[in-house]
């Protein structure tokens, strides 16, 4: 799921450069808009809807957060 | 005459206690009639106006007392609205609170001296999923009112508004033609939140009072003024309300002083100091009660007020001419005293650089 995730976000950003899964996305270039885009790849990636509850800067920060979020609603 | 002197005028003319008559005449008649309706004291006005024996009214008679039975009737339907709402709230089985006009116009002002476009409800970020759940099982959708026609909101937008400003985008629901718009509100500073141990306090300590066949559950009363306060001391320092000019509407200082004038108590003004100290939001509170006095003088006159002020007054009250742009995180600063800004007829053009900060 990491790579998966890590890859939404390269996509995204147009940038291969190695992500660290522990890192806030900020250092990354992930800002507070951006991260609106990330969401919805990430939806489109995993076939899945964020509960409006789970949508919120901190669940979002890196990609250990995003995939603690997302595994709530899928198994890996 | 000047926008300040303008303003002050306008000031009187919102005052509901006032009794110095109104000098209206047709040059500043145009120039107010704009600023009454943008700063929804139409109706108020109205009664100052004729209370106080204006004969000078002239062309402006007709529309004002248009706008002036639109307001009531408006306000009838916000009535009814808040009633339909409250029903369908009625079994909720989490903690909520009816906030700001709900209560105002239903127990506080006369029908049609306060008007609200939305319902608003206070509830904590972990049951969004239950309330969306009431609405939309009731018929509701989220989304924007345009030109008279509902747009459903994409996806983006909704994420985009839960995520950056702490909101969730509008419900409405069609009945006879009309929307009843109910705002779900999860966020004392409308910035995503870390802790809502503020709201929680809050709601647990609600009182419940009857509106039409049903009952409103509102905030206590110190809550509910400090919720006002946290609300105003947002819209009034952020820029995208500055740019949008919704930063300074004259209604939220006067929900406060009528609020002050008819409600409050010695061991009110003691439970409100109390409670803004615990709370720590002293700077919102003290920037919203403080600005009151500066267009309603009869406050200064208050010695529970005066003290109310003195005890929650922050150490440093730089940060009262100050307005953030949290998309920038930027903080610029004005340098004219709070009712020269409250005049200024291009806010924006007056605002100043400052600096950048993080969160």
């Amino acid at each position: 799921m990491e790579a998966r995730i890590i890859k939404v976000i390269q996509n995204m950003m147009n940038n291969d450069s190695d992500i660290d899964t522990n890192v806030d996305l900020k250092a990354y270039g992930v800002d507070s808009l951006a991260k609106v885009q990330l969401l919805v790849d990430l939806e489109d990636e995993f076939g899945i809807e964020f509960e409006e509850d789970d949508i919120n800067q901190n669940n979002f920060s890196s990609v250990l957060t995003i995939k603690e979020t997302i595994s709530k609603y899928i198994s890996e | 005459m000047d926008n300040r002197k303008l303003n002050e005028m306008l000031f009187r003319m919102s005052d509901i206690y006032n009794e110095q008559a109104i000098e209206f005449d047709n040059i500043s008649g145009e120039r107010l009639f704009g600023k009454i309706i943008l700063n929804r004291i139409v109706n108020i006005s109205y009664k100052n106006l004729k209370k106080n024996g204006c004969k000078k009214l002239g062309e402006f008679e007709k529309p004002l007392k248009t706008l002036y039975d639109e307001n009531v009737n408006r306000a009838k339907v916000c009535l009814a609205n808040i009633e339909y709402v409250c029903k369908l709230f009625e079994n909720a089985e989490f903690p909520f609170a009816f906030l700001k006009g709900s209560y105002l116009i239903s127990h506080l002002y006369e029908l049609g001296d306060r008007t609200s476009n939305d319902v608003d409800i206070l509830i904590n970020e972990s049951n969004i999923g239950l309330a969306k759940k009431i609405l939309t099982d009731n018929g509701f959708r989220q989304g924007f009112v345009e030109n008279g026609s509902f747009r459903e909101a994409s996806r983006g937008e909704l994420i985009m508004s839960k995520m950056n400003f702490g909101e969730t985008i509008p419900f409405f629901k069609e009945v006879d033609g009309r929307f009843i718009a109910v705002d779900i509100n999860f966020s004392v500073d409308y910035k995503p939140m870390k802790d809502d141990s503020i709201i929680t306090k809050m709601l647990s300590r609600t009182i419940r009072v009857p509106v039409g066949d049903a009952t409103l559950v509102t905030l206590g009363f110190s809550d509910f003024v400090i919720y006002l306060c946290l609300h105003l001391y947002k819209e009034a320092t952020t820029t995208e309300w500055v740019e949008r000019r919704k930063d300074l509407n004259l209604y939220k200082f006067n929900d406060l002083y009528i609020l002050f004038s008819e409600k409050a108590d010695k061991p009110f003004y003691k439970e409100l100091s109390e409670t803004i100290n615990e709370y720590g939001v002293n700077r919102e509170c003290y920037y919203a009660l403080y600005n009151a006095t500066q267009i309603y003088e009869a406050l200064k006159n208050k010695p529970d007020y005066e003290e109310l002020l003195q005890n929650i007054k922050p150490s440093d009250i730089k940060y009262l001419k100050e307005i953030v742009s949290p998309m920038e995180k930027k903080i610029y600063r004005y340098e004219m005293d709070f009712l020269d800004w409250f005049s200024s007829d291009d806010r924006c053009a007056n605002l100043i650089y400052d600096r950048e900060y993080t969160e």
